[in-house]
C-alpha cells in the first residue's frame, strides 16, 4: 500500500514537473515570437513609412517600387488604412504608389476569387483607395452571391467618386429582389458628388421609380442648380413618390423661377402626402408669389393646413398678411402663436 | 516656423499630419487626447492647436472650449479636424471658439495650407 501510494507520488510530481517545463517553454517562445514579430514589424515600418511620405509628397521615384513580399503587405496595408482617412490628391498619391506595386491589379483580380473573404477585401482596399478605374469590377460586385460583398461594394463605388457608378447604383433600388438599404445607396451617390449631376439628371427620366426617386432627392441635397430642368419636368411624373422628391429638391436648391411648376403640386387632384411636401418646398424656397396658393390651403386635414401655415410664416411680410387674415383657422394660430413666443424669447 | 499641437488619438492621422507640418518648416508636438493637450498647453509655447473632436478622456469640443476661458490660450488659434460632419456640429464648433473646421476624410496639403493662413492671419 504504501509503495503504491509513493508510486503515485512519484507519478504526480513528474507530471507537475513536464506540465510546468511544457508552460515555461510554450511561455518563453510565445514571448519569443511576440518580440521577433515586433521586431520584423519594425524592421517594416522603417522601410514602408518613408515610402509612403515619400507618395504623398510626390516624391516617388519613377522606377517599380520593389520591396520584399513581407515588407510589401505591410506596405499595403499600412497605405489602404491610411488611404481610408484622406481624400483627394494624397488619396490619390497612395493609390498611385499600391498601383506601382502591382497591389491594385491583384486586388481586381481578387474581386472574381471564388472566396467571398478574397473578395471582400479586394472590395475593400479598392474602395478605400478609391481608384476609378476599378469602377467596372466594383459594379460587377454589386450583384454579388455574398450581401458583405454587395454592401461594401455600394460603399467603395461612393469613395471613387467615379460618375459611371451612378446608373448601376441607382439600378439597384428598382431590382426584382431589392436586399441593398437605400439609405447607403444614397449616401454613395452624395459622396459621387456634384461629378454625377448629369447621370442623375438623366435618371430621374430613365429609370425605375425608385431610382427616379432617390435620382431627385441626391440633386436637391447637392443643391445643383443645372439640374432644375430636369426636376421640374419630373414634377410630372406618374409616380407620386417621385414628384415628392423633385418638389422636395426644388425647394432645396431654391432657385424661385421653379415655384410655378412646383405650386402645381399643391392642387387637389395630388396625394396629399405631394401637397404637403409641396408646401413645406414652397416655404423653403421662401417665393411670396406662393403665399395665396397656400392660403387656399388652411381649410384643408389639420396636416395639410398645418404645412400650409408653415410655409406661410416662411414667407415674409406677404405669407404673414395671410396668415392674420386666416387666424381664426387654428392651424394659422398656432403658428402666429409660435412665432409670437419665438419673438419674445 | 511655428509651435503646432496635433491632438488626435489615430496614430496614422498624426503621423501624416506631422510628416506634412514638419517637411513645412513646423514644429510639431502630438498628444493623443484632450488631457494631455491641456497639460501641454501648460508646458510650452504653442502657436496653433489641430484637434479632433472624438477623443478619450476628454474631447476637442471641451479642450476648445477650456482654451477660450482660459486667457493664456484664448488668442491661440484652433482648428478642427473631425468626421462630425452635420451642419449643427460645424456651428457648435465653431461656437466653441474653433477657427477653422475641417472635415474628415482630409487632405494633409489642404490642412497645412490652412494651418499657414491661420497662422499669418494670428501674426498680424
Amino acid at each position: 500500500m504504501a509503495d503504491a501510494n509513493g508510486r503515485l507520488v512519484v507519478y504526480l510530481t513528474v507530471v507537475l514537473t513536464a506540465l510546468v517545463i511544457v508552460l515555461v517553454v510554450l511561455t518563453t517562445l510565445a514571448r519569443a515570437w511576440r518580440r521577433s514579430r515586433e521586431r520584423r514589424r519594425h524592421e517594416a515600418d522603417l522601410i514602408a513609412r518613408p515610402l509612403i511620405l515619400a507618395a504623398l509628397d510626390g516624391d516617388l521615384p519613377e522606377s517599380p517600387v520593389q520591396v520584399s513580399s513581407q515588407v510589401g503587405r505591410y506596405l499595403d496595408s499600412m497605405a489602404v488604412g491610411m488611404a481610408g482617412k484622406l481624400r483627394g490628391a494624397d488619396r490619390s498619391a497612395l493609390a498611385d504608389l499600391l498601383g506601382r506595386r502591382g497591389t491594385v491589379a491583384a486586388a481586381r483580380r481578387r474581386t472574381r476569387s471564388q472566396f467571398s473573404g478574397r473578395r471582400l477585401r479586394a472590395v475593400e482596399l479598392l474602395g478605400s483607395l478609391g481608384v476609378a478605374e476599378a469602377v467596372p469590377d466594383l459594379v460587377a460586385r454589386l450583384g454579388d452571391p455574398d450581401e458583405e460583398v454587395r454592401r461594401v461594394a455600394v460603399r467603395a463605388l461612393g469613395r471613387t467618386a467615379a460618375p459611371e457608378a451612378v446608373p448601376a447604383l441607382l439600378a439597384l433600388l428598382d431590382a426584382p429582389r431589392q436586399t441593398e438599404s437605400a439609405h447607403y445607396i444614397t449616401l454613395a451617390l452624395l459622396r459621387i458628388g456634384p461629378a454625377g449631376t448629369s447621370r442623375l439628371a438623366d435618371a430621374v427620366h430613365t429609370h425605375g421609380p425608385r431610382g427616379r426617386e432617390a435620382a431627385a432627392q441626391v440633386l436637391g441635397w447637392l443643391g445643383e442648380t443645372s439640374a432644375v430642368a430636369a426636376l421640374e419636368q419630373a414634377l410630372q411624373d406618374d409616380d407620386a413618390r417621385v414628384r415628392s422628391a423633385a418638389v422636395e429638391a426644388l425647394g432645396r436648391i431654391g432657385l424661385p423661377t421653379a415655384a410655378p411648376a412646383m405650386r402645381l403640386l399643391l392642387g387637389p387632384e395630388q396625394p396629399e402626402a405631394v401637397r404637403i411636401t409641396a408646401a413645406t418646398a414652397l416655404g423653403r424656397l421662401g417665393d411670396p408669389g406662393s403665399a395665396e396658393p397656400l392660403s387656399g390651403l388652411l381649410a384643408e386635414s389639420h396636416v395639410l393646413a398645418r404645412a400650409a401655415a408653415t410655409a406661410l410664416s416662411q414667407l415674409g411680410p406677404a405669407g404673414l398678411t395671410m396668415l392674420r387674415e386666416e387666424s381664426s383657422v387654428p392651424e394659422s394660430h398656432e403658428v402666429l402663436s409660435a412665432l409670437t413666443e419665438e419673438v419674445m424669447a | 516656423m511655428a509651435t503646432i499641437l496635433v491632438v488626435d488619438d489615430d496614430p496614422d492621422i498624426c503621423a501624416l499630419l506631422e510628416f506634412k507640418l514638419t517637411s513645412g518648416g513646423h514644429v510639431v508636438t502630438i498628444e493623443n487626447d484632450g488631457e494631455a493637450a491641456l497639460a501641454a498647453l501648460e508646458q510650452q509655447n504653442v502657436d496653433l492647436v489641430l484637434l479632433d473632436w472624438m477623443m478619450p478622456r476628454m474631447g476637442g469640443l471641451e479642450v476648445c472650449l477650456a482654451m477660450r476661458a482660459d486667457e493664456r490660450f484664448t488668442q491661440i488659434p484652433v482648428l478642427m479636424l473631425t468626421a462630425k460632419a452635420q451642419e449643427a456640429d460645424v456651428q457648435r464648433g465653431l461656437a466653441a471658439g474653433a477657427d477653422d473646421y475641417i472635415l474628415k476624410p482630409f487632405s494633409p496639403r489642404e490642412v497645412a495650407a490652412r494651418v499657414d493662413a491661420s497662422l499669418a492671419r494670428s501674426s498680424r
